[in-house]
């Protein structure tokens, strides 16, 4: 048990400390013992050898004396549960300020928090449950043999009446959004012992609701997004026949590779259609969006034929398909961070081609509201990103990503699934 | 000289029906009548004998796997015994015991060598805590001389003065092998050394041994001291059937010599001799017709019994006094002496002032000496004598120091306390409470640490108790000194001692208890309507405590519900009680601190795979690491789980199985 999470005692550094009044050792049992009480008032002047503290311990009452004459100071009150080796008082050159004397036994727990493992761990819990039902859980006397006072079940046998939730536990995410909100958690949700953020955002969601029908809607805050409508996305235009036909395989080897083969396969387009669209926008503008400003990148995409709607933002170093970007939608307030690669086509080298072994494959890719695309992750192409879904960094997603869904790993696998507003 | 038969009619009419009935069973043996073995004690009759003509309904006798001679000598039931032996219903133990298993009022014998000496010197303890008379009377073969539980034990009966007799049958064979290859020193020697008093006889001097073995009886009851009784004897027929290495001529001088025999020579054609043996001869035959006719016994529901699944289960709150959990086992045990006359507690070091290892015991000799006694180092005598002491009614509460010494009780655990109910077919009672501490977290290494219960799980007719700090140790004693049919292992936990036992959840769960005496306990989480938890948590003992705050940290930190459980009873366990969580959850996660391998984790998970596998359950089992635990703090930490390897695991059992 080391001193290093020790209580501030009142009176500041070791100046003028003269003795420590610490909690001994006694049996192989306690790690946790209980000041059972003080023979000396806090600032009080005691000499030396005089008894100044009983702890009381599993096997007996310890009587602590004091190994300096000064003025006592009372760390931890009477009732407290102290670890082995806690400070739980001194003795002073002078009289001490205000102490500990009157704080109350729970707050000498919490206090005494941050010792080995089990011990801050228990401490912890017993710190929260301290208010916990005292009314529902009057302790029997010694004397009970029987077995413990029941509440009676009910007559269906299985459930149990409810009793009544005096205190909760919030998780940190349910605790952030109701300190942004303000919220008071005891009166909102009164019956509910675990407070999760999805019960926050419920509740948001209602209120919303309700402010809407008696006044304009107003900018809506990190919380309402859940319920922002998609915007109309247009139906992915993909003429897979047309541009597949492109990829067979050709006898040239010009400027504009096989997509230049010859008129049966480039379909209906013309050589100069393909040049064009291989040096202004595959080419030129597929380099431009590397090193454009930020605020042009958006407009270079969309001149690339990415679909997108608003609050969109993607990184320079993401490509975002190479050679038919006109297959990919996005929809609103979505990221492509660092990195990221979003594919619509897979086109492996002539062999593996021409054998069949890897065909080639031309699908759109959609990225649908709110999602967001982690640093250095993969699309490939057929993916939809739901809305409201994550792709945690350095994934890659083969499959489609539900709504409201994080997921992680090479093939992306869901690893959580967010709480959805209703 | 007087006539031998007008002299002894009774003991000779014993005799001869020992021979008889036995030369009987080998005939059976021969015509394939008999399924397993027989020992018989042809040539040594006498012994038996000799010491049943002076005992009387009072007294116990305890024999061993040659006990045929001991039991007919003592109980006189031929038709009891054939029957057994041939497995039939009107066998004394209705063919469940057999041969080496025999049990009748105040008989009992068991195949183990050496381990019912300690049984007899609880036995004894108890005629004598009873003010009974009664005098414990045990058979030791010579090559038993071997077993370590007849020192111990003759240590204690010595020393507690116990009324007891230890007649060592000296035949010169154990099995096949010659005492001149195993028996070191002196035998009585053996005895004086304990400061027990040693006589000597044999069988072919049989009125000698009569007189000795009166006087040494007698002389048992007078003074209340024990006695050593050695008798030389011979064994004329094989160990077991048909397997005798002894060469003819070695074994012929004997049978010459063998007292039966002589009479057999010497009466041959006194016509009350003819008659006395038609007489026992058409008493065997119409014993062997009633046998063959009888009808078979059975294990009735046995299964059943030990497999307990429950009718539903009704959840109920429970409350009771916040404390330190060696002050409730204190506490408990305390009302138990109190509440139950016959409760007494014995182990070591565990007398006032000192009050046991871990102070569970303090004060409890001061209020009652008589019934809370210090104990020799000597585990496996002690469980022996909790056993001996159940059997005649008494409440024996045993502590054993510490968990890992309970490989010493294993054989009085195993082949004595979890069998005679059933093998004495449920004619002996058998309560005995052993308390032992596991667990690490202390320091105390490899073998002070360990959470061993896996090894004592599944034992048919026992029970397996485990305290955990959601469940007063001082209620559960109670309802178990109440309640207590069958020999029961409270398994305490050196944490938890020091910890606090209460009934307050922390916030946001509710605490729920089973409807059953031995409660499973559960922190469920009040979620409202819409919830639902993630894992279903079952824990083991001391890590009640880690889950419980993993639990609270999983939710803060991760928002992953746990819904825990935590057995008060792990033998027998029910997986139904949980059910609706599973049903909820469909993901189990069990955590102890013991081995996983083969463990409680691993029964948890089969059952309810088993019972519902349709649900598609994913599990995951938490436990120690596979070495022996380690000394230092921060190597043992490694080895034994704790809060945040609940929390990782139950992380991980979450993002993998999403439903
Ligand atoms: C603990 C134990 N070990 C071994 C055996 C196997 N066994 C049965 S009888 C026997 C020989 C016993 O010799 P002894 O004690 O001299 O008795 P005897 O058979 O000569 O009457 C042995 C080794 C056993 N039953 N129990």
């Amino acid at each position: 048990m080391s001193s290093s999470t020790e209580p501030t005692p009142t009176s500041g550094s070791g100046a003028g400390v003269l003795a420590e009044i610490r909690v001994p050792r006694e049996t192989v049992n306690d790690d946790v013992v209980t000041v059972q009480d003080w023979h000396a008032r806090h600032g009080e002047h005691v000499r030396v050898k005089q008894l100044v503290c009983s702890i009381e311990t599993s096997k007996a009452v310890l009587e602590v004396e004091a190994e300096a004459e000064g003025y006592l100071e009372i760390i931890h009150a009477k009732g407290a549960e102290v670890p082995i080796g806690a400070l739980v008082g001194r003795v002073m050159q002078s009289v001490p300020g205000e102490g500990a004397a009157s704080a109350s036994p729970a707050a000498a727990i919490s206090e005494s928090n941050g010792h080995s493992a089990p011990a801050r761990s228990s401490n912890r819990l017993r710190d929260r449950i301290e208010s916990k039902r005292s009314d529902a859980h009057a302790p029997v006397g010694s004397g009970a043999a029987a077995p413990g006072a029941l509440a009676a079940p009910d007559a269906s046998g299985h459930q149990l009446p409810d009793a009544p939730i005096t205190t909760q536990t919030i998780s940190k995410k349910a605790q952030r959004l109701i300190d942004e909100h303000q919220l008071d958690p005891r009166s909102i949700f009164a019956g509910l012992g675990l407070v999760r953020e999805v019960d926050v955002i419920r509740f948001l969601e209602k209120r919303v609701q309700a402010r809407k029908q008696e006044s304009p809607p107003e900018p809506p805050s990190p919380a309402e997004w859940a319920k922002i409508e998609p915007m109309p996305t247009p139906e992915p235009r993909v003429q897979a026949a047309a541009v597949n036909s492109a990829y067979l395989p050709g006898k040239s080897k010009g400027l504009f590779g096989d997509a230049a083969a010859s008129a049966k396969d480039r379909g209906n387009r013309s050589v100069m259609w393909l040049a064009w669209n291989y040096l202004w926008r595959n080419w030129f503008l597929g380099h431009m969006v590397r090193i454009a400003p930020r605020g042009v990148i958006l407009k270079l995409h969309k001149m690339r034929g990415v679909k997108m709607g608003r609050d969109v933002f993607i990184d320079p170093t993401a490509i975002v398909e190479t050679a038919f970007p006109e297959n990919i939608t996005i929809g609103n307030d979505v990221r492509i961070t660092a990195g990221c690669v979003i594919m619509t086509h897979i086109k492996a080298p002539h062999y593996l081609r021409e054998t069949g072994l890897v065909p080639v494959v031309l699908k759109p890719v959609v990225l649908e509201d709110h999602c967001f695309i982690g640093v250095n992750s993969v699309v490939m192409p057929g993916v939809t990103v739901g809305k409201a879904s994550v792709v945690t960094s350095g994934s890659v997603v083969v499959n489609n990503v539900p709504p409201y869904t994080m997921v992680q790993g090479n093939p992306a696998k869901v690893i959580k699934q967010f709480p959805r507003p209703e | 000289m007087s006539d031998l038969l007008d002299q002894y009619p009774q003991d000779l009419r014993a005799a001869l029906t020992i021979r008889f009935v036995e030369q009987r069973l080998l005939k059976l043996f021969s015509e394939g009548k008999l399924f397993g073995t027989v020992h018989t004690c042809i040539g040594q009759e006498f012994v038996g004998v000799s010491v049943a003509r002076c005992l009387n309904d009072a007294d116990t006798l305890f024999s061993n796997h040659r006990g045929h001679g001991h039991f007919l000598a003592y109980r006189r039931n031929i038709v009891g015994l054939i029957g057994e032996i041939m497995g039939k219903s009107v066998g004394v133990c209705a063919g469940r015991g057999g041969s080496q298993h025999v049990q009748q009022d105040g008989f009992y014998s068991n195949g183990i060598q050496g381990g019912i000496v300690p049984v007899t010197a609880g036995m004894a303890l108890a005629h004598k805590m009873q003010k009974t008379g009664g005098v414990g009377v045990v058979y030791v073969g010579d090559g038993t001389l071997g077993e370590g539980a007849l020192y111990e034990s003759m240590n204690i009966i010595s020393k507690w003065d116990l009324p007891v007799l230890l007649v060592n049958e000296n035949n010169l064979f154990a099995q096949s092998t010659s005492q001149t290859q195993t028996l070191a020193g002196d035998i009585n020697a053996r005895a004086e050394a304990f400061g027990i008093k040693a006589w000597h006889s044999n069988t072919w001097e049989w009125s000698k041994l009569f007189d000795n073995m009166k006087a040494c009886i007698e002389e048992i009851r007078r003074t209340g001291r024990p006695a050593w009784h050695r008798v030389d004897t011979f064994r004329l027929m094989a160990h077991s059937k048909g397997d005798d290495n002894r060469p003819e001529e070695y074994v012929q001088p004997f049978r010459e010599k063998d007292p039966i025999n002589a009479l057999l020579k010497q009466y041959e054609h006194d016509p009350r001799w003819q008659a006395l043996i038609r007489e026992i001869e058409a008493e065997i035959e119409q014993a062997v017709q009633q046998a063959e006719g009888a009808p078979w016994g059975t294990v009735d529901d046995a299964m059943a019994r030990n497999t307990q699944r429950a009718r539903g289960y009704r959840w109920v709150r429970k409350s009771f006094e916040k404390e330190k959990g060696v002050a409730s086992v204190r506490k408990g045990l305390e009302q138990g002496m109190a509440d139950h006359e016959h409760l007494v507690v014995i182990g070591e070091d565990i007398e006032s002032p000192y009050g046991g290892a871990f102070k569970c015991t303090q004060g409890l000799s001061a209020r009652w000496p008589e019934r809370v006694r210090n104990t020799p180092i000597s585990e496996g005598a002690i469980a022996g004598i909790g056993n001996g002491l159940a059997m005649r009614g008494m409440l024996p509460v045993v502590e054993i120091m510490f968990g890992d010494f309970m490989t010493l009780c294993m054989d009085q655990w195993i082949n004595h306390a979890a069998k005679f109910k059933f093998m004495f077919n449920d004619k002996v009672r058998i309560p005995v409470i052993l308390r032992t501490p596991m667990g690490g977290k202390r320091g105390y290494a490899a073998t002070h640490s360990q959470s061993i219960e896996k090894h004592f799980l599944g034992l048919p007719d026992t029970q397996v108790l485990c305290l955990h700090h959601r469940y007063a140790p001082a209620l559960m004693y109670a309802d178990l000194f109440r309640t207590i049919e069958l020999p029961t292992l409270v398994i305490e936990n050196k944490i938890l001692y020091g910890q606090n036992v209460h009934a307050e959840p922390p916030a946001g769960f509710d605490l729920l208890f089973t409807d059953e005496v031995f409660p499973t306990a559960r922190l469920k989480p009040e979620l409202g309507a819409h919830g639902q938890a993630d894992v279903t948590v079952v824990c083991v003992g001391g890590m009640s405590i880690d889950v419980e705050e993993a639990a609270v940290r999983l939710f803060q930190d991760e928002e992953i519900v746990c819904d825990v459980f935590m057995p008060t009873r792990l033998y027998p366990f029910d997986v139904g009680v949980l059910e609706q969580s599973l049903t909820e959850t469909r993901r189990l996660l069990v955590v102890e601190e013991g081995q996983g391998f083969a463990g409680f984790g691993a029964e948890v998970i089969a059952q309810a795979a088993e019972r519902f596998g349709h649900l598609g359950i994913a599990a995951r089992r938490l436990s120690a690491t596979p070495n022996p635990i380690p000394a230092a703090r921060p190597l043992e930490q490694q080895c034994l789980p704790g809060a945040s390897a609940v929390v990782n695991k139950a992380m991980e059992i979450v993002r993998e199985f999403v439903h």
